[in-house]
């Protein structure tokens, strides 16, 4: 769990022991104002930059770590940041698998400790999940069961929703799924949070209406 | 403002003095389900029930307020139950004027007590904003300046939001302009709220940076 030296400050708010973030943007430029002192910091105090990008934004997003003063090719080099695309992550195998995907956060946090970081700070671009491939309307599944290997860390990892792209009741759910929010620019403890025990119910309990439904019909 | 005899509990919340309250639902199911206690323990207490209706599903809400078990056709010849159709409320003369609905809001407000009703229960349903008129998209901005009008009385006032029909952006705008929130069938306080002086800022802003961002192009 978090400790004294692990504290950090952004968005106008500091994190407390829970540290899985929903972050909802307006656009790319909102997403790099909020989060430069977050990014910035994290370099400044040698934490090691786990981010998961749009492949074709990948340059981009790395034009503005360098424009926030990061000097990337350096910490790619040392591996202090590690910029993934999509396809090498969420979409490997060209479908999503949330067990694996589970399973490789663990592992990114772990190897990150080993190799001596004082924290991981992840960033997660969440646009794959409106791709048309197999498993990514187990999204929301995912982000609750993250709930159940986070709270195992102290590192902060923070899931980016372009608000402009995802439809309403996605947001309300993935809302719900995290027990930190930054909305408006403003980080803050998230009274909707819904535990994963409970939340996996409420998913379990949606299927079968709907499948009763579809037979009725 | 509230005072103890005014007291309300429903979606397993107890509402304070703040009686601006959104509320997000995925289907009018879910809505009715959810405000069932909000809307018979009205009747039952007395108050006047105000519900602001898309016109074509006027007749859908009547039978489900007779099936919660509310005799409205009494209630409509008595005048304890109103059910007004958009376009003779927010959408009259087929716009949206926000200084009029405003102002006419207000009135509503003040003809419970003024008839003597203890309370006015008032329930919007919000999908007139995405109705193709000029003016809709004041829809924020009005909803922000109700706070200046709803703390004057003890009146509770809900706008219900179909989370299928909306995009992302407009919802989280209408959760920072209420002070309450019903999400995932749960009253909550919402810290996310913006008080409106300050909301009513924010828009000012967004509006220049538009502006600028159309003559680049």
């Amino acid at each position: 769990m978090a400790n004294e030296s692990h504290s950090v400050q952004f968005a106008g708010g500091n994190l407390g022991g829970q540290r899985h973030i929903c972050a909802f943007f307006n656009s790319t430029d909102e997403e790099h104002r909020v989060l430069h002192s977050f990014i910035k910091d994290g370099f400044d105090r040698g934490d090691k930059a786990f981010h998961l990008v749009n492949p074709e934004l990948r340059e981009e997003h790395l034009k503005r770590l360098a424009r926030a003063g990061i000097n990337v090719q350096n910490a790619m080099d040392t591996g202090q940041l590690e910029v993934r695309p999509w396809q090498d992550a969420y979409l490997h195998g060209d479908h999503f698998d949330q067990n694996a995907m589970l399973a490789l956060i663990e592992e990114v946090l772990q190897s990150a400790d080993t190799a001596g970081y004082p924290l991981t700070r992840l960033v997660a671009h969440m646009e794959w999940a409106l791709l048309d491939k197999p498993g990514v309307d187990n999204l929301v599944e995912y982000e609750t069961r993250l709930n159940y290997v986070l709270p195992k860390y102290d590192d902060p990892v923070i899931c980016t929703y372009d608000l402009s792209k995802f439809p309403a009741s996605m947001v309300m759910d993935i809302m719900r799924t995290h027990p930190v929010v930054i909305i408006g620019g403003i980080l803050q403890e998230n009274p909707f949070f819904v535990p994963p025990d409970q939340f996996l119910l409420e998913l379990r309990e949606r299927r079968s209406v709907r499948k009763s439904a579809g037979m009725a019909n | 403002m509230a005072n103890e005899s005014h007291s309300v509990q429903f979606a397993g919340g107890n509402l304070g003095g703040q009686r601006h309250i959104c509320a997000f639902f995925n289907s009018t199911d879910e809505e009715h389900r959810v405000l069932h206690s909000f809307i018979k323990d009205g009747f039952d207490r007395g108050d006047k029930a105000f519900h602001l209706v898309n016109p074509e599903l006027r007749e859908e809400h009547l039978k489900r307020l007779a099936e919660a078990g509310i005799n409205v056709q009494d209630a409509m010849d008595t005048g304890q139950l109103e059910v007004r159709p958009w376009q003779d409320a927010p959408l009259r003369g087929g716009r949206f004027d926000q200084e009029a609905w405003l102002e006419s809001f207000e009135q509503v407000l003040q003809s419970g007590p003024a008839a003597g009703y203890a309370q006015t229960r008032f329930l919007a349903h919000m999908e007139w904003a995405l109705v193709n008129l000029p003016g809709v998209e004041d829809l924020i901005e009005f909803e922000t300046r109700v706070n200046y009008v709803v703390p004057k009385y003890d009146d509770i006032v809900i706008c219900a939001y179909d989370l299928s029909k909306f995009g992302a952006s407009v919802v989280m705008d209408a959760m920072r302009t209420h002070p309450v929130v019903i999400v995932g069938g749960l009253l909550q306080e919402n810290p996310f709220f913006i008080p409106p002086d300050q909301f009513l800022l924010e828009i000012k802003e967004r509006r220049p940076a538009r502006r600028s961002a159309g003559t680049a192009n």
